[in-house]
């Protein structure tokens, strides 16, 4: 335990937090993209909404 | 770096919030489910009327033969409102009341054909399997007070929510995102994959479960604009007497689209009605793309003249109701996004069986040991 040596405050932050924040944004554009036009725009929701779906998948199911 | 209190003060938070909205969410969330596909399930089952078969350059009747056909239809009840099928198809729907603010079962909705004035044969809405989960999801048969109180639980949801992911923090430390251990226990399992899942959905869980909560004031939404903005614009009407007769509603739909020609007509809202006053029709507009087709803006026509007397954008809580609509259905994107947000929803009641099960599994454990395993991202197990 003591023998690593202790992680500054924000870089541990980061690299619990980091994912999810993206994750997140990618969603929002995803639910606000088809609010605000049509066809290109649906694609876009398609593909934010789309991410963490795909991602859940992947980590439930993968092999390790 | 969050002190060991304040991280006990989280994981209380999140447990309590939890536990006291979890059944109703789950509820929500598996009512919700055939909800998203509530018009394709419609569709299916024939609850939608359909068009007469007539050339397409069929010209329209007037809407005033409309209303003389609704009121024929239903002897010894009165228009309340008007509107137009959502997919472009030739057909005017009539709201009819025992009196004009009559709900309820005073209450009915009517369809037309737009070109023959001819009812339509149609499904009553307040009907069937897929009526009962809808009042299930909304107020669960009681009235106003069951939705505020699910939009209560829609408040706890949230706050359990954001509890969650401030404990996220120090259980994840020494992991990396995404972590899923299979092997090791039952529990651990499902404590990974709670905050695996949780995390990945937390944007569409925040702004679903918010949106719904919103959607649970409509009716004091409404209400605020009723005596707001609706009764400013009708002020110096308010003791003219009320008119024996109303003047053409065809009129009214054309004043108002000439008002606004870049708009779409919705809904009209009847004289006498909580929408509009004792002497006016109120045509509520709506835009054209996607985002301004939930912004409504009404137009009051003088149903004894005919002519325009005011028309304005609505308030800011009105557009927030609007707007939170469309992101709690899932209903403006296409069958794709619907059946993302199916996905999203299956995935939300995962989260919420496996904190349940996280909870009812946690026997002999006590709170310290909990919080330990919260922190060292359960390197340790629990209750050994």
């Amino acid at each position: 335990m003591q023998t690593k040596p202790k992680k500054s405050v924000p870089s541990r932050f980061w690299h619990v937090f980091a994912a999810p924040l993206v994750i997140g944004l990618v969603s929002i554009a995803g639910l606000l993209s088809a609010l605000i036009g049509d066809h290109i725009f649906d694609v876009a929701s398609w593909i934010g909404l789309g991410a963490p779906s795909i991602l859940i998948c992947w980590y439930a199911f993968r092999r390790r | 770096m969050l002190t060991q209190k304040t991280i006990k003060g989280w994981y209380l938070v999140h447990k309590w919030t939890s536990l006291v909205c979890t059944v109703f969410l789950l509820m929500l969330c598996i009512t919700g489910l055939p909800l998203i596909f509530h018009e394709e399930i419609d569709d299916l089952i024939g609850a939608h009327p359909v068009a007469i078969n007539l050339p397409a350059d069929t010209p329209l009747t007037s809407l005033d033969n409309i209303v003389k056909s609704a009121l024929a239809a239903r002897p010894g009840f009165v228009p309340q409102f008007m509107s137009f099928d959502d997919h472009g198809e030739p057909i005017v729907y009539m709201g009819m009341g025992l009196t004009p603010t009559s709900q309820g079962t005073d209450a009915h909705f009517d369809a037309f054909d737009a070109r023959t004035a001819e009812p339509l044969a149609m499904h009553p809405f307040n009907e069937g399997v897929m009526y009962f989960i809808f009042k299930l999801h909304v107020d669960m048969f009681a009235g106003l007070p069951g939705e505020l109180f699910l939009g209560f639980m829609g408040l706890l949801f949230v706050i359990a929510i954001v509890s969650g992911v401030v404990i996220y923090g120090p259980f994840m430390r020494k992991l990396d995102f995404g972590t899923v251990r299979k092997t090791k226990s039952t529990r651990i399992k499902w404590l990974d994959l709670h905050n695996m899942l949780g995390v990945i959905i937390l944007a569409w869980t925040i702004v679903v479960g918010f949106t719904g909560v919103i959607n649970t004031l409509a009716i004091p939404i409404l209400q605020l604009w009723q005596y707001d903005q609706l009764a400013e614009m009708v002020a110096p009407y308010k003791d003219k007497p009320a008119l024996s007769s109303f003047s053409s509603i065809q009129v009214a739909h054309d004043v108002a689209l000439k008002a606004a020609p870049e708009m779409k007509i919705s809904f009209i809202a009847f004289p006498e009605t909580a929408f509009s006053s004792k002497h006016h029709y109120a045509v509520f507009m709506e835009g054209a793309t996607p985002l301004t087709s939930k912004l409504l803006k009404p137009a009051l026509i003088d149903a004894e003249t005919g002519s325009l007397t005011d028309m304005r954008s609505m308030p800011w809580y009105t557009t927030a109701l609007f707007i939170s609509q469309p992101l709690h259905f899932g209903d403006y994107g296409g069958m794709p996004m619907k059946i993302l947000w199916a996905v999203l929803d299956i995935a939300t009641i995962f989260v919420l069986g496996s904190g349940l099960y996280l909870w009812l599994g946690r026997r002999r454990s006590s709170l310290p040991a909990r919080l330990a395993e919260l922190q060292s991202g359960a390197a340790e197990p629990v209750s050994a």
